[in-house]
């Protein structure tokens, strides 16, 4: 640890993507204490925020950081501060904003309350409530607005694999469904948009794409395999709830796959990062959001890139 | 701003106050510097966080360029949400409407120059400015012309994506954003550019609309009314008028009238960033390689323009 800064401010460095591990070990000091119940509550968010994007015509990206926004806020605070409609209210309402596709908030106030199951809460009551949720989600995100999608890249690396249409329309549908996990934290958007092509054209049977090489796509094996298995995971146990699930593809299927991908993980044979107890401890501590941290003091947020241009004294968390 | 800021910022004066923000002049303790705190308001949330601060945040903190103003830092205090940016004294209108002050071919050159650039560099970022006008471009103390205010600033969209064409201030706002076009391009910033271009020579606006159907007039009486051939699908923009004055087009002769003191070089690249025709306009990668900008006077040297506080 270095010296004490002289100033009693912190900084905190924008952390996009977090390890397996850290996500695991996150969970069980965030919102939803298991995998499990973070799903349950990730697939009413995707129907409620999906039905409401609709109505209120807006573009998928605007959805896809919304959910983004949301998974985000589970997972990196304590406790939600508010109702689960208040906060899947905000999330739209940042993602809307984020996204250059802005809309009322009394507008996404009503739809949202419209496609929940819940009884509508006047807007004035929960007005105050969503504009302090609007600046915690922002602050969750460490004021980090490069959130990109899978979408634009299913269609570039579809049409460079030579992939036919039905193959990328599937594979778009599969990427709407990665929006409910927490692969948008663990793997930059091409690598997603790669495994749902994949596991498209595996459905399909469509075998003139195979073998796909991941490296022009600026992907390695790996990675595209773990996300392979993240995908693969969600479909075993969801696959009704999921879009995919109104295609009618046996669950079998999925497990097969499975056992291929994770056969070949398995025989990658690369060393896995394992950290110790404290070290696991200290940094879930780190990552969950101090609700308190703005009250007491003053929080710098950066971008990795930024953080060389910070003194010696400056303490980054 | 609470105690921890003061300790690394001092908060001096409330230098202005917009819609949005108050502005603080201060400095950074560390190193001397002066720099400008632009504090959301608070209490004031219509909708929440203001969506010019998003926007302002979400580009400044991924532009560094030497003509483009630097976003030092993003703080939150307590709900309050603040930027620190890097204090520019002085504006390009301040010092057009200083008439104590002479502009030489030069110095317009180098601002020209200085501007193009920082535009140059949004533009290759995928990033369109919208709001381009000579209040929004900001002088350092040490004379360096800076972009400023992304407030209205988006990414350049895809291509089906419409836009809304209400953005820039009137007076700079491009012919197809005047028609109502959903769809535009980089080209309606390089309007803006042609028209502070022209203002800077005159040190007066050179299409002052009074509102946007006088806007419109203006832009044809000093551009010349276009034709349907001269710009294929004109007439079927959504706000294109019913009936339209017929203006001539200057000609070169009419324009050295107006522009007394302007190159010839000078005259063809005002005219090329002010094609009426967004798709004959030039980019502002042509724009810097015009011969304009390497004829004589050179571009006058930093320390010698005017404006400077250091």
């Amino acid at each position: 640890m270095a010296t004490a800064s002289p100033y009693p401010s912190d900084i905190i460095m924008s952390k996009p993507y977090l390890s397996e591990n850290a996500i695991q070990q996150i969970q069980a000091h965030s919102v939803y204490t298991t995998y499990s119940r973070y799903m349950a509550q990730a697939n009413i968010a995707f129907k409620v925020l999906e039905a409401t994007c609709k109505s209120l015509l807006l573009p998928v990206r605007s959805f896809g950081t919304a959910m983004v926004l949301f998974s985000r806020y589970c997972l990196l605070n304590n406790s939600l501060d508010g109702t689960f409609e208040e906060v899947l209210i905000a999330c739209l309402v940042c993602a809307c904003k984020i996204e250059d596709t802005a809309k009322r908030v009394r507008d996404v106030h009503g739809a949202v309350y419209l496609y929940s199951k819940v009884a509508m809460v006047a807007f004035d009551a929960c007005k105050p409530k969503i504009m302090t949720l609007e600046l915690q989600i922002l602050e969750t995100v460490t004021f980090d607005f490069r959130i990109r999608h899978p979408q634009p890249y299913i269609i570039k690396i579809a049409k460079a694999l030579g992939a036919s249409k039905e193959i990328a329309r599937l594979a778009w549908t599969i990427s709407m469904d990665t929006y409910r996990t927490h692969m948008h934290m663990k793997r930059p958007p091409h690598t997603i948009a790669l495994s749902c092509l994949i596991l498209a054209g595996k459905l399909k049977n469509e075998t003139n794409i195979f073998p796909i090489k991941s490296e022009p796509y600026n992907s390695d094996r790996l990675s595209v395999n773990h996300a392979l298995l993240d995908l693969l995971d969600l479909y075993m146990i969801y696959l009704d709830s999921t879009k995919l699930g109104e295609h009618k593809y046996e669950k079998s299927v999925f497990s097969q796959l499975r056992i291929a991908v994770s056969k070949e993980v398995e025989n990658s044979h690369v060393e896995e990062h394992t950290l110790s107890h404290e070290q696991e401890q200290a940094i879930s501590k780190q990552l969950i959001r101090d609700k308190t941290r703005s009250d007491k003091g003053t929080v710098r947020y950066i971008l990795d890139w930024e953080i060389h241009q910070l003194g010696k004294y400056e303490e980054v968390n | 701003m609470n105690d921890a800021v003061m300790a690394k910022y001092t908060k001096d004066k409330k230098v202005g106050e917009g819609t949005f923000a108050v502005v603080y002049v201060g400095k950074q303790v560390k190193t001397d510097r002066k720099i400008a705190i632009k504090q959301i308001k608070e209490g004031e949330f219509k909708d929440g966080v203001d969506m010019s601060a998003i926007r302002e945040i979400k580009f400044l903190q991924e532009i560094r360029h030497a003509n483009v103003i630097e976003l030092i830092d993003v703080f939150t205090a307590g709900p309050r949400l603040s930027m620190v940016l890097e204090f520019l004294p002085t504006d390009l209108e301040g010092l057009i409407k200083d008439t104590k002050i002479l502009f030489r071919l030069g110095d317009v050159k180098a601002w020209m120059l200085m501007a193009t650039r920082g535009l140059h560099h949004c533009h290759r970022l995928q990033i369109l400015h919208r709001d381009l006008k000579p209040n929004n471009l900001l002088i350092s103390p040490t004379g360096e012309l800076k972009i400023a205010d992304f407030g209205l600033a988006r990414q350049m969209p895809n291509p089906k994506d419409k836009m809304t064409p209400t953005v820039v201030t009137r007076w700079y706002r491009a012919p197809e954003l005047l028609f109502g076009a959903r769809y535009y391009t980089p080209a309606v910033d390089v309007w803006s550019l042609g028209l502070i271009f022209a203002e800077l020579m005159l040190r007066l606006p050179y299409c002052p609309g009074e509102d946007d159907i006088d806007q419109i007039d203006k832009t044809f009486r000093a551009f010349g009314t276009p034709t349907e051939e001269e710009w294929p699908g004109l007439t079927s923009l959504p706000a294109y008028p019913k009936t339209v004055n017929k203006y001539p087009h200057p000609s070169v002769q009419e324009l050295k009238m107006r522009f007394s003191a302007a190159t010839e070089n000078g005259l063809e690249l005002f005219q090329a960033m002010t094609e009426l025709n967004p798709a004959d306009r030039v980019s502002c990668e042509e724009a810097l390689t015009a011969d304009y900008f390497t004829e004589f006077p050179r571009p006058t040297k930093l320390a010698e323009l005017p404006g400077r506080t250091e």
